[in-house]
């Protein structure tokens, strides 16, 4: 399994803050840009550490809404680690005073994540924006989840390499054919499909035999890929 | 060298992704019942090995491997072969 390189992972990010300034900028609502991101997005005063929007995610993650953070400070400033807030009171200062709005600092921080009573490093991407009111955005995602996201997407990729490698091969199927494929992927034996389908179980053999051939299937499993790939099962 | 065919967006495979994420959220309590033994014998199904392969590669005799998958069945609800090739995606045991 690959995982994204530092450098990768930093493009990723930066394509996603880049993304997110540019939207705002064009007047785009927060929420809406906020619910595309599968990561934890705040927008922050940097004088202020002051939060003043965050997306559903970033609720999810620490286990406040953008209300109760602001209601109950001292309550959320428990979450964050001790050393994480020192931490931040140095560079963020730094951060604020440059005027390269292009940079990116990425920065690891230990927060109790929701539904966890220990201290949980969360990887985190700041960069200041030429909004006008001088936001940062802040993007975050706790390594866990950044493994099931590349995981998910190797998934994603390698059934597409899958389905234009065999895109040829399974237009040669006939409609029955594929009508079959899908029954059988759903769980239907050779009688079911007989029945479903009002023909012989012998016919229903022979259109299986095809498949077999045209698709050069030696088991059930590689069945099951062509289905998956060209979205046949109902899961 | 084969040639590429455009295969349209993305959108079913990542629909997919998410609802096997879930299959294995919803169904986490009956894979967890699974014994080592059960989860190799499960691999191998979904990987495709019938019974005689299964049973010749673990060194165990055919009705063993016939009583593993009987008890995987019974405590996973099995009732097609795609359910076996879906629990093995669903918790990592195989990929596509």
């Amino acid at each position: 399994m690959a995982y994204l390189t530092d450098k990768e992972l930093l493009e990723h990010f930066q394509f996603y803050l880049l993304q997110v300034e540019c939207r705002l900028r064009e007047g785009e609502d927060f929420k809406t840009i906020g619910k595309q991101i599968p990561y934890s997005l705040q927008l922050n005063d940097p004088k202020t550490f002051e939060i003043r929007n965050m997306n559903k995610k970033g609720t999810e993650h620490v286990g406040f809404t953008l209300g109760e953070i602001r209601d109950k400070w001292n309550e959320y400033i428990k979450i964050v680690h001790p050393s994480t807030v020192v931490n931040l009171s140095n560079i963020l200062p730094a951060l604020y005073a440059s005027p390269n709005c292009s940079k990116t600092l990425p920065f690891v921080q230990y927060v109790k994540l929701f539904g966890k009573s220990i201290f949980s490093p969360v990887i985190s991407f700041t960069k200041p924006t030429s909004l006008p009111n001088g936001m940062h955005l802040w993007l975050s995602s706790s390594p866990c989840d950044l493994g099931k996201k590349a995981k998910e997407m190797e998934r994603v990729v390698s059934m597409d390499e899958f389905k234009l490698k065999n895109f040829k091969r399974f237009q040669t199927l006939t409609k029955r054919e594929v009508e079959i494929l899908q029954m059988l992927a759903n769980g239907c034996d050779n009688p079911a499909i007989a029945e479903q389908l009002f023909i012989s179980r012998q016919t229903v053999e022979t259109h299986r035999k095809n498949l077999r051939i045209k698709l050069d299937l030696n088991s059930y499993r590689d069945l099951m890929k062509y289905a998956f790939s060209f979205n046949l099962v109902q899961l | 060298m084969c040639t590429l065919y455009p295969t349209g967006p993305i959108q079913d495979l990542l629909k997919q992704t998410a609802a096997l994420q879930r299959f294995s959220l919803i169904n986490g309590d009956l894979f967890a019942t699974l014994t080592d033994r059960e989860i190799v014998v499960l691999t191998l199904v979904a990987e495709g090995l019938d019974n005689p392969a299964i049973a010749r590669g673990l060194e165990i005799s055919r009705s063993t491997v016939q009583n593993h998958r009987a008890r995987i069945r019974d405590k996973l609800n099995i009732i097609a072969q795609p359910d076996y090739i879906i629990f093995a995606l669903a918790y990592d045991l195989i990929h596509f």
